[in-house]
């Protein structure tokens, strides 16, 4: 009985030696160890990250907003850029005012003005839910400033952004004046037609047909 | 010799049972800093009591605590009850800084959301980040939520809010389970009462901000049927100039 447990015991000893299964062990152990000190390293990390972005957040509110402006603002902008959303619709109330702002310089016929704002308004907030209004005082100042090249571009471009627009409609009744002006009857005629048939809007629909009624062939 | 045979075939088979035992129920980084004091990283794959000094620590399986000074810690993840005897402990928080006065009974809990404390005895103030922020007290009984600072500069913090009697008994459960029933009878009696009183102090407050919210409701929605209003009259307006230019003049 003696030997037998003997031979078991040194047969154990002998295979685990051999196998270099004590090896792998000791391997695993320090993989796990190290994938434990790597994790701990990355959380680490985090709450550093964590706490730098809430830092900023707590400071940039107080910086006045022109230091965000231009090119020396873009350090400013970036880091903005990474701070968690305030979930509010600022942006859109700051779109609101400056469409407001180029509205009042349309009334006041500062074209050149209500062009810059307006065409910058388009780059800025090209989601805004007032974009579509922004392209037609765009081609309407365009049209007062008697640029009618760059009124029909931004007309075409208003077909092809909104074309079931009513803003889109009256535009394009702007579009066959402007043929009108060019000495461009038919074109003008045909324009009319398209808004006659495409917009069954009540006040496009009258003006296309009033604006068929004065045309001189 | 059947059962000789059996008991061979037992002995040979114990030398290749491979037994582990898990000795440690946590991992600090460095090793044994726990006990050593000074900066200490404490992460747990299952409940765990700690102790500082006189106070006491239990965190949650899956939790990392962080011991930046004798005084100072900061909760990664996970929960954490802290039981403080002799002097305060401080949490820093990315978002602000926890106090728990001495003799307070606090759960602290961290997630992705943001922190979340509930008193159960004693005083424990939180001070946002922020350099004109007001230190916020948060009596025995209330809980508070704490979430990130936003890119306005404004924390997000829940309305203030008693325990509810399932929160208060769960909390009262950890930091009192030691003692034995006829105690627990006892002490269970005395505190129901000082919850109840938080129950009616949170109410009150909250009606009052109800009725505050409500207002700021009514205000807001009036601004905004003003602007909509303007919005239309300048449309028609616009409409109008439009159609004057056009056509009669």
């Amino acid at each position: 009985m003696a030997l037998c447990v003997c031979w078991a015991w040194s047969y154990s000893v002998f295979s685990n030696h051999f196998n270099g299964s004590h090896n792998y062990d000791a391997i695993i152990q320090s993989l796990k160890h190290d994938r434990e000190m790597a994790y701990l390293e990355k959380r680490l990390l985090q709450e550093e990250m964590l706490s730098f972005h809430q830092q900023m957040a707590a400071l940039l509110p107080g910086i006045p907003a022109n230091k965000f402006k231009g090119e020396k603002g873009y350090p400013l902008r970036q880091i903005a850029s990474t701070l968690p959303s305030d979930g509010s619709n600022l942006k859109e109330r700051l779109s609101q005012a400056y469409l407001s702002r180029g509205k009042a310089f349309f009334r006041d016929r500062k074209l050149t003005e209500s062009i810059r704002i307006f065409s910058d308004y388009i780059q800025r907030y090209p989601y805004s839910p007032q974009i579509g209004e922004a392209y037609f005082l765009l081609s309407e100042s365009y049209f007062r400033n008697k640029d009618f090249e760059n009124s029909t571009k931004t007309i075409q471009k208003m077909v092809s952004l909104f074309p079931g627009n009513e803003l889109t409609g009256f535009a394009l009744i702007r579009l066959g004046q402007i043929f009108e002006y060019e000495r461009r009857p038919e074109e003008a005629a045909e324009v009319y037609r398209t808004v006659l048939k495409s917009f069954p809007q009540r006040e496009v629909a009258s003006q296309a047909a009033e604006s068929m009624r004065h045309l001189e062939f | 010799m059947l059962q000789k045979g059996l008991k061979l075939l037992f002995l040979i088979s114990l030398f290749h049972i491979d037994i582990r035992v898990n000795a440690e129920e946590f991992s600090a980084l460095p090793s044994q800093c726990w006990i050593q004091g000074g900066e200490c990283l404490v992460q747990t794959s299952k409940k765990q009591v700690l102790d500082h000094g006189k106070s006491r620590f239990e965190l949650t399986s899956e939790s990392l605590l962080r011991r930046l000074s004798n005084e100072t810690f900061n909760l990664l993840e996970g929960n954490l009850y802290v039981d403080v005897e002799g002097r305060a402990v401080e949490f820093e928080f990315p978002n602000g800084k926890l106090r728990l006065e001495d003799s307070s009974k606090v759960g602290v809990s961290r997630s992705s959301e943001g922190v979340r404390v509930q008193v159960l005895e004693g005083l424990a103030s939180f001070q946002p980040l922020g350099a004109n922020s007001e230190v916020l007290n948060i009596p025995k009984a209330y809980l508070y939520e704490f979430g990130w600072m936003q890119s306005d500069g404004k924390l997000e913090i829940s309305l203030p809010r008693s325990l509810t009697l399932q929160e208060w008994t769960s909390l009262f459960y950890v930091f009192n389970r030691q003692l034995p029933p006829s105690e627990v009878k006892k002490k269970l009696e005395l505190d129901l009462s000082g919850w109840m009183k938080a129950v009616h102090q949170a109410s009150s407050l909250q009606s009052d901000l109800a009725t505050r919210q409500i207002a700021a409701a009514e205000e807001r929605a009036r601004r905004y049927a003003r602007a909509k209003a303007q919005k239309e009259r300048e449309q028609r307006e616009l409409r109008a100039l439009f159609r004057k230019k056009n056509y009669l003049e």
